[in-house]
This record gives structure tokens, C-alpha cells and sequence, in this order.
């Protein structure tokens, strides 16, 4: 099933706010962004908390209640890294100029997934 | 490999947070709790209050407060398991703590 409506705006602006806060970028292929945001949006729903979509874990439940993996995971806050090409420092090949991304061009890039 | 599952048949109760007794790894990343460390190269970290950014340096001396990857009762995967904690001088505001998360390869011990 596709993630809330509600979840999938939470995850949006929670995206762009975190951008603009940490001085990072979006990924200059935005469907990397628009995936990312939707598994965020996932897990929202399911977890009750947006777990890093892009770790394989052996127990989500106890990882999303400790944390750790909880979008902004920890070495974001801590340290500006994030593996899943959500959050990209200026200096990264792959960083954008955009700091913003609509719901339309989530739902295009992750409508037939 | 055996799954360590934390149930009353085991004699763990899911409730507590007591180390399986059979995993020396994990006894001894929590043995490191309370040890002072440094680290082996400079690292920044963007996450001190107020200030834009802050880099631990080599001479610098933090104590391991909690290994987390073992939570409850439960193994999770963290890629930077041991939480350290500095006091670092800023001005105006005197000694600041800072919490840091590390891997094993990026510190030594200095003291137990």
C-alpha cells in the first residue's frame, strides 16, 4: 500500500526544512529524493517513525523506538552524512540547487513503483 | 550464527536490558563503558548548539558513556555504536558538553 497522504507531506516539508536548516542540497536527480522521501513516508505509517528506508535492518521496530536510524539518523546530525543521497553537502558531485520538492514530483517519479 | 532472541524459555526476560551471556563481542564493547578515549583523526561534527561547527582533535580527551548497539534486550545496527562524551571550552559560555557518536576504529583508549 502507498504511504498516507498525510506521512508523505509530513516527510516533504520535514525535507525541505532540514535542507534549508542543515545548508544541504537535494540530489541533482530528484527522483533519488522523491523515493527516499516516499520510503520515509513508509515508514511513518508503519513504524510509527520515519526509519532510514535505506538500511536493511533484522528488527525495524526496536531501531525505529531506539532511534539511532531515525531520519535525521545520527550521523546526519552529527556529521552532515547521509548514504541515502536525501541530504547532500554543497561539495558532493551529486548535489543539486534545489532545496525544494513538490508533491507532484514525488507522486510522478513514484507513482509506478 | 544463532539468533539471540530475548524470551523467558532463554532465561532473559524481554524487559531487561542484561547482555546475552555467550557474546564476548558485545561484552566487550560494553566493558569499554566508562573508559577515557581520544580520537586518531580530526573530526567535525555540525550538531553542537549555536555554534556552526566543532572538530574533535587527537588531544582531546572524551569518556565513553554507552555502547548502542545492543538496546533493551535487542541488537540494532548503529555505524557508529560507542556515545562519547567531551567538555569543550566555548567562550562566554564555558565548559560545553558534547555528545559524539564514534565507531571502534576511530578512537583509542587512553584509561580504563
Amino acid at each position: 500500500a502507498d504511504p498516507s497522504d498525510k506521512s508523505m507531506e509530513v516527510m516533504r516539508k520535514f525535507s525541505e526544512q532540514f535542507c534549508r536548516k542543515s545548508d544541504t542540497y537535494f540530489c541533482v536527480d530528484k527522483s533519488v529524493t522523491a523515493v527516499v522521501i516516499k520510503g520515509l513516508a513508509d515508514h511513518r505509517d508503519t513504524l510509527g517513525a520515519p526509519l532510514c528506508p535505506c538500511r536493511h535492518y533484522d528488527d525495524k521496530e526496536a531501531e525505529a523506538k531506539q532511534g539511532f536510524w531515525n531520519c535525521p539518523c545520527v550521523p546526519m546530525r552529527e556529521r552532515k552524512e547521509c548514504h541515502c543521497m536525501l541530504f547532500l553537502t554543497p561539495d558532493n558531485d551529486f548535489a543539486g540547487k534545489e532545496q525544494t520538492i513538490t508533491l507532484d514530483e514525488i507522486r510522478e517519479v513514484t507513482s509506478n513503483m | 550464527e544463532v539468533a539471540l532472541k530475548s524470551d523467558s524459555s532463554t532465561g532473559f526476560d524481554s524487559s531487561s536490558s542484561s547482555p546475552p551471556e555467550e557474546d564476548e563481542e558485545l561484552k566487550k564493547n560494553l566493558e569499554k563503558v566508562g573508559c577515557k578515549v581520544k580520537v586518531k583523526s580530526p573530526l567535525k561534527v555540525y550538531h553542537v548548539p549555536k555554534l556552526p561547527e566543532v572538530e574533535l582533535t587527537p588531544d582531546m580527551v572524551g569518556v565513553i558513556k554507552q555502547y548502542v548497539g545492543f538496546w533493551k534486550g535487542k541488537y540494532i545496527s548503529p555505524n557508529y555504536p560507542f556515545k562519547v562524551e567531551y567538555r569543550i571550552d566555548v567562550p562566554d559560555r564555558g565548559s560545553v558538553k558534547l555528545v559524539v557518536h564514534l565507531k571502534e576504529e576511530e578512537f583509542e583508549i587512553i584509561a580504563e
